[in-house]
């Protein structure tokens, strides 16, 4: 019953009354789903995990067939055995379980092979048919950039990115969803976005970033705008500092190769810090530093040039604090600090909005000691949620100004994890909303930036390289960085 | 329990913590302080013991308690806190001895986080109640609701028409109503309530343990090679637990089947109902399976004819997270495929979360009671 196998086919349209709106969240299409590069890490760990999780509560189109394509050379049974051994919650023959292998498939192929994706042409109609799925494709490249280019150029020759035209919603359509790197700087991201085209309409295109996908991520948007105390202070009026952190206590764990030849400039701060912050930016201040023999949470930790697979003379950072400047009417003057790297105490992300003190301070003249901000922090992770500081005076007969704090933690108040950011955007693709994906220019736009950047290092006025020791919050020179304006770091 | 007099023992997960004195004649200023008295030695006690405690609240959940449903639904309602926090009021309504006038006392409850690292609690605010006092009970609850949170009501006294159960509801946002409740099966006020209020604000749970049902259902026919079947459907036989009068879910399964699938209503006959369809008639009988399985559905059978023929049976029992499908024609065959089945706390709690009217609902709500008073020949 669960794997309809064989099954007749008959003329009749698609429609069945008894799904009605009450049954299902959305009403996701039903869909090919190819997964290119199905052996590879990310498909084990994120995206079978999470069409699985999807399959269990009902939120995919329960005809939709999923395709793992990659060189390796293994049948459908071999790989649903794969994906079993390895995705949480598979083992034993749960229904769930067997429900969803019965949608997924493989099909052996190499990018460079044109007849491998006329084959896999072939398996996709054959599916339709079978599974009664009316031609809508997702594509997922889930393989290193490197094979884009001949990935793209197979998917197109053979036919199978028709674009269907947009006046039509009935018709088929086909979509592709693009891993980040974005490319490794502007030329290539550009040239990466106009291979992308030739296959495929932007509008086709869904570039993820997981990290818009996280609940907390929407949350911003959502608290910022539909918040009616806080959004008119969002601007250089009532904002006097914006930090950013992204704090990793990991080092580069088996990705050595590929962190030492972008640094952490590449890493996350063109990709994540750039979708928490995507506007125009002037750059000025930067601090590098590479982490140097420490410890992080009790445990001795080697230095970045000792870690298996690295340069010994690597000049790559690990951490990169800045001072950014907006260009614009509503941030002018208030400085944006983003900082980000690997071995720092914890982990931890967050956006902390600094509110500028009341311009009469009224109970100096009663011996009050400076005010403290307002700090709203918006925490992304871990313990995903917001609060707010504000002062209070504390009891006695004296007046003392006390910093205390209003929490919502995601977690306590709904009482459930937010769900992993790849279901969400797995289904958003699916329904052809493409808000928290990234786009062409703004993609661009993030690069031009960081490009900025790194062509000045590569001048002269490159800043040095410092170091900090592993389980530390950076150099101090980040610290000096902010004094200059009489500010400092927030704690994470 | 009297865990916050003995300050050593601390807050800790699941834990009815009563105020200091007990309970004590109602008085909304004196509870409130026993709240705040009690976070604050909650707030004393060793962080390094306890962890840290929250303390959280997303509606007000007021709960009229009835002596005889109390030790079932006390588990159901910790639970429920642990999966949406809430101040939960819990009321006894005339169990107080005469003259004990109106009675409150406050509590926590507290669920360890997910991960470990600290508690949430829920405020409880307990209210009893002697017979006479009876009709002052929403007052003392209007008093004490957290002002710019959701009232829920979770209505599941027995009786009708109670006026000061009238009274809450009219201060509720939402208001939940299990149509099974009434061992009669028979608790149509329920279903008049959401077509005089809406399927927005009233929400029944029969419906919502339905769900599965409708999903299993939907899914057999999202196979192409059955969906013309749907067309030619001619017998439908539901089963449900026990025997005697059909319980709400049957009636509620029939008429969602009877709108999705438009049919017109054509009369009662000998037990079974008789439906009207694009293609022909269409009998539905429904029938006891003499199981011990409350009220709940057990068994689908359908029968479709020529030309897309279809006999099929569909099962499912108690707690069971499969049901089992089983085909005679067109060729033989039998699946196991999951079942929905959630625990009572979850759909609440999922009824909790849905704001939207439900349409499907209303609809087969209309038909079901419509079809209840043919039946008793009204
Ligand atoms: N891993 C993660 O957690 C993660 C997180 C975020 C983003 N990403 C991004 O996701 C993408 C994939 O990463 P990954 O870690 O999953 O990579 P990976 O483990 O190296 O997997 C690569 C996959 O591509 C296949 N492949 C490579 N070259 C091929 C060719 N010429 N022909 C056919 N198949 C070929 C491999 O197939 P065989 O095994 O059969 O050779 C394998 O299935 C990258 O863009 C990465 O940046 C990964």
């Amino acid at each position: 019953m669960s794997a309809p196998g064989g099954l007749a086919l008959t003329s009749e349209p698609a429609v069945n009354p008894l799904r009605d709106e009450s049954l299902t969240l959305k009403a996701t299409d039903p869909c090919c789903i190819v997964v290119f590069g199905a052996t590879g890490d990310l498909t084990h760990r994120k995206l079978i995990p999470a069409l699985f999780r999807l399959s269990k509560q009902k939120l995919l189109h329960p005809r939709t067939a999923i395709v793992g394509f990659a060189r390796r050379q293994l049948d459908s049974d071999a790989f649903r055995e794969e994906m079993r051994r390895t995705v949480p919650g598979s083992d034993g023959a749960s229904p769930e379980w067997e429900r969803f292998a019965g949608s997924l498939f493989y099909q052996p192929g190499v990018f460079e092979d044109p007849e491998a994706f006329r084959a896999l042409g072939r398996v996709l109609t054959g599916l339709d048919e079978k599974r009664g799925i009316p031609g809508n494709r997702l594509f997922y490249l889930a393989t290193p950039p490197s094979e884009y280019a001949a990935l793209l150029a197979n998917i197109g020759a053979a036919g199978l990115a028709r674009r269907a035209s947009r006046s039509d919603a009935s018709a088929p359509w086909s979509r592709v969803i693009i891993e980040k790197p974005f490319g490794h700087d502007l030329k290539s991201a550009r040239k990466l976005n106009a291979l992308v085209h030739s296959v495929f309409h932007e509008s086709q295109v869904y570039r993820i970033d997981h990290y818009l996908g996280k609940e907390t991520v929407q949350n911003i948007l959502v608290f910022r705008l539909s918040n009616g105390i806080f959004e008119p202070l969002w601007n250089n009026r009532y904002v006097e500092q914006v930090q950013i952190s992204v704090a990793e206590s990991v080092g580069v764990e088996t990705r050595a190769a590929y962190f030492d030849s972008g640094g952490i400039s590449r890493d996350i701060f063109q990709n994540h810090m750039m979708q928490l912050l995507t506007l125009t930016i002037v750059a000025r201040d930067i601090v590098r530093a590479q982490y140097v023999a420490g410890a992080v949470g009790g445990t001795p930790v080697p230095g970045y040039r000792e870690e298996p697979g690295v340069d010994p003379r690597s000049q790559t950072e690990t951490y990169l604090a800045a001072r950014i400047d907006v260009d614009n009417w509503r941030w002018s003057g208030v400085p944006f600090y983003l900082r980000t790297g690997k071995r720092l105490p914890k982990r931890a992300t967050e956006i902390a909005i600094v509110f500028r003190n009341p311009p009469y301070e009224l109970f100096r003249s009663a011996g009050c000691d400076a005010l403290q901000a307002n700090v709203l922090r918006l925490r992304i992770q871990p313990d995903e949620g917001i609060s707010l500081s504000f002062g209070s005076k504390s009891p006695g007969q004296a007046l003392h100004i006390d910093p205390v704090q209003m929490d919502f933690y995601y977690l306590t108040s709904f009482g459930q994890d937010p769900p992993d950011a790849y279901e969400r955007l797995l289904l958003d693709c699916n329904l052809g909303d493409s808000t928290l994906f990234a786009r062409r220019d703004e993609v661009e736009l993030a690069w031009e930036f960081v490009d900025g950047i790194l062509n000045a290092w590569r001048s002269d006025n490159r800043p040095p390289l410092l170091t900090y020791p592993a389980g530390t919050w950076g150099p101090p020179e980040a610290d000096e960085l902010l004094q200059r304006n009489h500010h400092h770091w927030y704690p994470l | 329990m009297n865990a916050l007099s003995a300050p050593t023992a601390g807050l800790s997960e699941n834990y009815v913590l009563d105020a200091p004195d007990g309970s004590r004649p109602f008085n909304a200023t004196a509870i409130e302080s026993d709240l705040r008295a009690m976070w604050k030695r909650a707030g004393e006690t060793d962080p390094s013991k306890a962890g840290a405690i929250y303390r959280a609240a997303l509606s007000n959940l007021v709960v009229p308690l009835d002596p005889g449903l109390e030790s079932k639904l006390m588990p159901v309602l910790v639970d429920v806190t642990r999966r949406h926090p809430s101040r939960l009021f819990t009321i006894e309504a005339g169990v107080a001895p005469r003259g004990a006038g109106l009675r409150a006392r406050v509590g926590a409850l507290c669920h360890r986080r997910n991960g470990g690292g600290g508690l949430v609690c829920c405020e409880q605010v307990i209210v009893q109640s002697d017979s006479a006092s009876i009709p002052l009970i929403p007052s003392a609850i209007r008093s004490l609701l957290i002002g710019d949170l959701p009232t829920v009501l979770l209505d599941f006294q027995p009786e009708q028409d109670l006026s000061w159960v009238s009274e809450l509801m009219d201060m509720a946002d939402l208001i939940l109503e299990d149509s099974c409740l009434n061992e009669s099966g028979n608790k149509r006020g329920v279903w008049k309530l959401v077509e005089r209020e809406g399927s927005g604000k009233v929400h029944d749970l029969a419906w919502a343990r339905l769900a599965p049902w409708r999903h299993v259902l939907a899914e057999v026919f999202d196979m192409k090679e059955y969906l013309p079947a749907l067309k030619t459907l001619r017998r439908v036989e539901i089963g449900f637990a026990g025997t005697g009068y059909p319980p709400p879910p049957a009636w509620l399964f029939t008429g969602w089947l009877a709108t999705r699938l438009a049919w017109t209503f054509q009369g009662v006959d000998r037990g079974e109902i008789r439906f009207r369809s694009g293609s022909g008639d269409v009998t539905v009988v429904m029938r006891g399976t003499g199981s011990r399985g409350g009220r709940a559905l057990e068994r689908i059978a359908i029968r479709s004819d020529k030309p897309h023929p279809l006999e099929m049976e569909i099962t499912h029992k108690g707690r069971d997270v499969t049901a089992t499908i089983v085909t005679g024609t067109p060729g033989a065959r039998r699946a196991d495929v999951p079942f929905g089945y959630r625990e009572f706390a979850a759909c609440i709690v999922g009824e909790l979360h849905r704001h939207a009217p439900n349409r499907s609902l209303e609809d087969a709500v209309r038909v079901a009671e419509r079809l209840m008073s043919e039946w008793r020949g009204e």
